[in-house]
């Protein structure tokens, strides 16, 4: 076996053995999961609550300046007639009632003045809510038509179809979820391994490894394995990641609906998914190869830190200018982030999502992400090579451009 | 100057061969002009104080820094991995601490041209002679210092190189380690390996070199057979001659 295909198996067999790999991996469902679990709880909770303080039963007079109040609605409620505010907020000052609504001219635009025993801070919400509700119902019963009213409360679905410029169907928003799912992998990509290659590329000079190792086998060899054993490292986190939603989408397919997005119909569209994959690919690799030289040109992870920050934070900030991308994709700042390569990979898959990224452009971007990964490598390389004997200090610019070493 | 021996009337004799070696980081010279040869069996001693350039050279001579003049050879060509088989102990050494210690001890033997199998039975065979058979599938760093360093040896010699590297051998081995250091050494000796010592203990050096050169500013102060340096030096122990040759020069800096 070669050289690279030794350290390779070894670097492989030690990231698969290492908990915290595991923990990273497992980690990152388990916590979407939980927050999930937490929101879904927590919005059943809340809206049950606001439900139960509609439903509260509580006595309360009110004033009808709108006309708008259904009389006998309000009485359901629990609710008469006032005579003025003054005499009202009285009653409710020493108790004689619970509260009092206060309905303006126009409710549309004037706020419900409101005065309520205090009960506490959360259930001091129900006054409100029953307002809004007497509110609400005495408006729909004003309407009259059911269908009105599922009109008025925004109950409308659309069904839309657009047309390219050659007459064909545009299924730009339907393919949608696959781009963004593309771009969601580039930032799983940073999140999960940006560390690990940090700590891979430092480690052999912090176990002061490095000058046996160097002695032994050629450096091309070791950093060029270390990073593909990265690389798959990656891979198999992301399959625990995401092979339990395949297996989900698999079993349960089209009734699948994400926040009123139907999935069932997702289209793959083959050219946004070629393009997407292979800038995926390229922006990966120049993320990764970046961090293996910021981290072999330092003494250690630790003092490495600080530097790889900017390798990390650069893909992500195209995600701040997410709004001009999408909508303004000629404007000259996003042709600068599109091929600046440490940002074109987020800019570019954004792009590509949306559908405003042509077959070429995506292409030559692609072509500048892999070039740029393979001259960083040749720096990673010298950088891993020089850098294995300097315990104390960071390698500089002169040291990683200047004359090379054997 | 000492005359440094030219041996190339018979260059298959020579493993290790220096020529015109300098070395200079910007405006710092670390070795002004080097020339030695280490003939093939013997066991050579590159001796000097700290920070006189020994390991430099030795960085040199395996590739690890680029010389800014001058040749460094072994067998005739500049070293690649896998061309000469080089047991090579460094100053600052270590291993794999978190991996299992015969798992880090196949994959050096694999990485030096053994195959897996060849690697794995000569790494038990070695742990079971150090009496750390027990340990082969801990992690390296839960084994002792010592038993690392019994551990590192056995990754430097696994591969019965042709040279053998120790650069400051007993640094940091306790006295049961150095003991097996010597044992190894002898071992060694015995199968013909050509050893490069490099040691400022000299007493050390004395008893095991058959040749010496004594590094001072860059420059050879002293080249030969232990005995002719002794002979040059009006026949004092190499510890009195690097006495004479280190604490001279201090003197005369202070006369002047």
């Amino acid at each position: 076996m070669s050289a690279f295909g030794i350290v390779l198996r070894f670097e492989v067999a030690r990231a698969l053995r290492k908990k915290a790999f595991w923990i990273g991996a497992l980690a990152l469902p388990v916590i979407i999961g939980v927050i999930g679990l937490v929101q879904f709880l927590g919005a059943q909770s809340a809206q049950q609550a606001a439900e139960e303080q509609a439903k509260a039963g509580f006595e309360f007079v009110y004033l009808d300046a709108s006309g708008v109040v259904d009389a006998r609605l309000a009485t359901e409620l629990g609710g008469a007639p006032a005579a003025d505010a003054d005499s009202a907020i009285a009653q409710v000052r020493s108790g004689e009632t619970e509260a009092f609504f206060d309905f303006p001219a126009d409710p549309s635009t004037q706020p419900v003045t409101i005065a309520g025993r205090h009960v506490g801070v959360i259930d001091d919400g129900r006054y409100g809510a029953v307002a809004t509700t007497l509110l609400a119902e005495s408006a729909k019963t004003e309407i009259g038509s059911p269908e009105l009213v599922a009109i008025v409360a925004g109950g409308v679905r659309t069904d839309v179809t657009t047309y390219l410029p050659d007459g064909s169907v545009s299924t730009a928003a339907q393919s949608l979820p696959v781009g963004i799912l593309l771009l969601a992998l580039l930032f799983l990509t940073v999140v999960l391994l940006g560390q690990q290659v940090l700590i891979v590329t430092t480690e052999e000079k912090e176990n002061r490894v490095a000058e046996i190792l160097l002695t032994t086998t050629r450096p091309n060899a070791v950093i060029a394995a270390k990073l593909v054993a990265l690389a798959i490292a990656g891979v198999v986190q992301m399959l625990v990641v995401f092979v339990p939603v395949a297996i989900g989408w698999a079993l349960f397919g089209g009734g699948l609906s994400i926040a009123g997005l139907d999935l069932s119909q997702v289209v793959f569209d083959p050219q946004q998914i070629l393009l997407g994959v292979l800038i995926l690919l390229g922006a990966a690799a120049l993320f990764i190869v970046t961090l293996a030289a910021v981290g072999a040109s330092a003494p250690s992870a630790k003092e490495a830190g600080g530097f790889s920050a900017l390798s990390i934070i650069l893909p992500l900030a195209p995600l701040y200018a997410a709004a001009i991308i999408v909508t303004q994709p000629s404007l000259p700042i996003v042709r600068v982030l599109t091929y600046f390569p440490f940002t074109a990979g987020t800019t570019s898959l954004l792009r590509n999502a949306f559908g405003t990224l042509p077959l070429v452009e995506g292409l030559l971007v692609a072509a500048i992400l892999f070039v740029s990964a393979a001259l960083v490598l040749r720096i990673a390389v010298r950088a891993f090579r020089r850098g294995a004997l300097e315990y104390d200090r960071m390698l500089g610019w002169r040291d990683l451009l200047g004359r090379p070493a054997r | 100057m000492p005359e440094q021996t030219d041996r190339t009337e018979n260059p298959e004799h020579t493993l290790v061969e220096v020529r015109g070696f300098r070395m200079a980081y910007g405006a710092t010279t670390v070795i002004d002009r080097l020339d030695f040869e280490v003939v093939r069996g013997e066991t050579f001693g590159l001796l000097g104080s700290n920070g006189s350039g020994k390991t430099t050279t030795l960085r040199a001579l395996l590739g690890l820094i680029v010389p800014t003049a001058g040749e460094l050879t072994i067998g005739g060509e500049p070293y690649r991995p896998g061309r000469v088989r080089v047991g090579y102990l460094p100053e600052e050494r270590g291993l794999y601490k978190r991996e299992p210690v015969l798992e880090v001890m196949t994959y050096f033997g694999r990485l030096k041209g053994m195959t897996a199998g060849d690697a794995d039975r000569w790494s038990r065979s070695w742990l079971e002679r150090m009496g750390l058979a027990d340990k082969a599938r801990l992690a390296l760093g839960k084994l002792s210092g010592g038993q690392q360093q019994k551990v590192q040896l056995g990754v430097t010699i696994m591969d019965d190189p042709e040279l053998l590297i120790l650069d400051e051998p007993t640094k940091g081995f306790d006295p049961v380690n150095q003991r097996l250091l010597m044992d190894i050494i002898a071992e060694q000796q015995r199968r013909g390996t050509t050893l490069v010592l490099v040691s400022h203990d000299m007493a050390q050096v004395e008893r095991l070199a058959d040749r010496v050169l004594l590094l001072k500013d860059g420059v050879a102060r002293a080249y030969g057979s232990v005995a002719d340096v002794r002979g040059e030096f009006g026949g004092k122990s190499l510890n009195e001659v690097f006495l004479e040759v280190y604490g001279t020069v201090g003197l005369e800096e202070d006369a002047a």
